[in-house]
């Protein structure tokens, strides 16, 4: 239906480029008059309190009513992501030119609660090995919280935390966001990842521990990103082992992204480029690249591929490479509830005498509810650096 | 059962009911009826008391509104092209004139009008009259067209908008933000339609103001 609806609003636009011209050329429309606002109330909802709305699109008193300031009006609190509809009416005023405005809002129910939290629950399945008793087929979990309106004031928020079959905590990412909307360009998060390389190669960036915040500006389509950054590999767990211990800086980088990262795939690609740079060890700067591209074809089915690349000074180098195919199984009229998955990884470290490379083949089920995500995925066939050795990685 | 293939199969026992429950996008059935047009067979379709409690809202906000009614002789689907039925219009109410301004831009000619009451704004946007000889005599023997109705309130851009916003806002560390969005807004005032089209013969419907019924209310021509 997605396709359905766009047709009709590309045919819609067209229409009403049509409609607007032919109105400008042929005829004198008897004006229609905008009145200027006496009061206004919010229902249908508590995630935004009526002053939040009040300030977020700059309602005052005795404001004209217009088509445009309700166009960019909605299209700010759809922006929200808090609200899957809402709709402006207009009632008398208590004097002739003056009107009550109401906005009736219809809270998203794909997202939970007020503060509009969703999650995530994986489970990864890989073959039995004599490290973890034959029979066994865990490789852990996944668990995952996400806000978009933390402390009801539009802050967001994210946790993820990985864990592998023995309770461990494997990988772990936090991240927080200031409130954005539509009238500004720029936003801030912050953001706290470790991984453990041994037990999560692919996850493994050249670092164990990333700690980041960083201000994003968009500038003609292109996000331009500064701030701090801090990455470290000094934590027993949390490092790859020979790799510099730590690197701290200022971040600086571009970014580029098209596609919208929701559940569903959608064509589009992203670029970036950042830099850490050491004004003082030019060996332990660090600079990251990343292209990655998503043709999504039929309905939702879709074909991804993309690659990163972390080299701190000249002679170390992290590479990861994966290629995805997804394929819708499950459809209702609200949308895909439910995708297959086929992905393949590859990773490559280089650094000095280390060497590593692993490669690995997952499929997967994720599927989609209110609120939540369920993934489970199988490691089909595996190659870690470590999977034949006890502890260190292969020289 | 080993336990680790019954906590599989409990996980996926749970997550399969809460797909099949997801609920529907709302379907208006309706009947049209046949009638005489310049003195040849036609089908009328008409909407105006169909509208759901949102719809009426919608349209009678006192901000423009775009209407559209768009029907086909098969299923919609993703992938269908728009069809070609449709009466596409801009509809504003005036809180204190207490009138329609209705701008009917499909079919053409463009019309513009102001009606005191909603029926006169519903008769220019929600009724259509099918005369086509080769749909008449495709439809005769009955049977059923399918289509969308929307009154939507934003402009017809909007949703392209407010993607690209949550494009850019995802740029950051926040890239599961809106993972749990479906990509799609589920606007009120947009509903299915299945439009039951009776025989030619046994249309039993009043006469039409305008035109004559075809068929006289015992069934027989």
């Amino acid at each position: 239906m997605t396709n359905f609806r766009a047709s009709i609003s590309v045919f819609l636009a067209k229409l009403i480029l049509i409609t607007l011209g032919s109105m400008s050329l042929c005829w004198e429309l008897p004006a229609q008059p905008n009145y200027r606002l006496e009061s206004f109330e919010v229902v249908g909802s508590t995630r935004m309190t009526k002053d939040q709305v009040a300030t977020q699109l700059g309602i005052t008193p005795d404001a004209e009513m217009t088509d445009a300031w309700i166009s960019a009006s909605r299209t700010k609190l759809m922006g929200s992501g808090l609200f899957k509809d809402i709709v402006f009416k207009l009632r008398k005023g208590s004097k002739p030119g003056l009107t009550k405005l109401v906005i009736t809002v219809e809270d998203d129910d794909d997202v939970l609660s007020d503060w509009a939290l969703g999650g995530e629950f994986g489970l990864s399945l890989k073959e039995p090995t004599p490290a973890f008793g034959e029979d066994s087929v865990f490789r852990g979990y996944k668990l995952g919280i996400i806000s978009r309106n933390l402390f009801l004031a539009s802050h967001r928020g994210a946790a993820l935390g990985d864990i592998d079959a023995r309770g461990n905590l494997v990988a772990g990412h936090l991240a927080y966001g200031l409130p954005r909307f539509l009238a500004e360009s720029i936003q801030f998060d912050a953001a706290l990842a470790v991984v453990e390389a041994r037990e999560r190669y692919f996850e493994a960036e050249a670092f164990g521990l990333k700690a980041q915040g960083l201000w994003t500006r968009r500038r003609g389509g292109v996000d331009v990103m500064y701030g701090v950054a801090w990455y470290s590999n000094t934590h027993r767990r949390y490092r790859l082992n020979e790799w510099p211990d730590i690197v701290a800086g200022p971040k600086i980088g571009i970014i580029r992204e098209t596609r919208f990262l929701g559940f569903l795939p959608s064509t589009g690609y992203r670029l970036s480029l950042a830099a850490v740079p050491s004004f003082l060890k030019k060996e332990q700067s660090v600079f990251e690249s990343e292209i990655a591209g998503t043709w999504a074809f039929w309905t939702h089915a879709a074909i991804s591929a993309s690659g990163k690349s972390i080299t701190s000074g000249s002679k170390a180098i992290t590479t990861r490479a994966e290629g995805k195919i997804e394929f819708p199984l499950t459809s209702v009229s609200r949308g895909l509830r439910s995708l297959f998955y086929l992905a393949v990884r590859n990773g490559q470290d280089r650094y000095k005498t280390l060497k590593l490379h692993g490669t690995e083949s997952v499929i997967g089920y994720r599927y989609h509810s209110t609120g939540f995500i369920g993934d489970i995925s199988f490691r089909v066939t595996g190659d870690r650096p470590w999977d034949n050795t006890p502890l260190e990685p292969v020289r | 059962m080993n336990p680790i293939y019954r906590n599989i199969l409990l996980f996926l026992l749970a997550i399969i009911p809460i797909n099949l429950k997801a609920e529907d996008t709302r379907t208006i059935t309706t009947t049209a009826r046949w009638i005489k047009k310049n003195g040849v067979p036609a089908m009328l379709v008409d909407l105006s008391d169909s509208l759901t409690t949102s719809q009426k809202d919608i349209a009678n906000s006192g901000f423009s509104t775009f209407t559209l009614v768009a029907i086909n002789d098969s299923k919609i689907q993703p992938r269908d092209t728009l069809p070609d039925l449709r009466v596409v219009c801009s509809v504003k109410y005036d809180t204190w004139e207490e009138r329609y301004q209705t701008i009917r831009v499909e079919p053409l000619p463009i019309e513009t009008t102001f009606v005191k009451d909603f029926n006169g704004w519903a008769q220019k946007c929600l009724q259509m009259t099918i005369d086509s000889k080769l749909i008449v005599e495709k439809m005769s023997a009955g049977g059923t067209f399918y289509g969308i109705m929307q009154i939507r309130q934003s402009s017809p851009d909007e949703s392209a908008k407010i993607k690209k916003w949550l494009v850019q806002q995802q740029s950051g560390f926040m890239q599961g933000l809106y993972a749990h969005m479906l990509g799609d807004f589920q606007y009120q005032g947009f509903v299915k339609l299945e439009i039951k089209i009776p025989s030619i013969r046994t249309n039993g419907t009043p006469a039409d103001t305008k035109s004559g019924p075809i068929g006289k209310k015992d069934g027989s021509k």
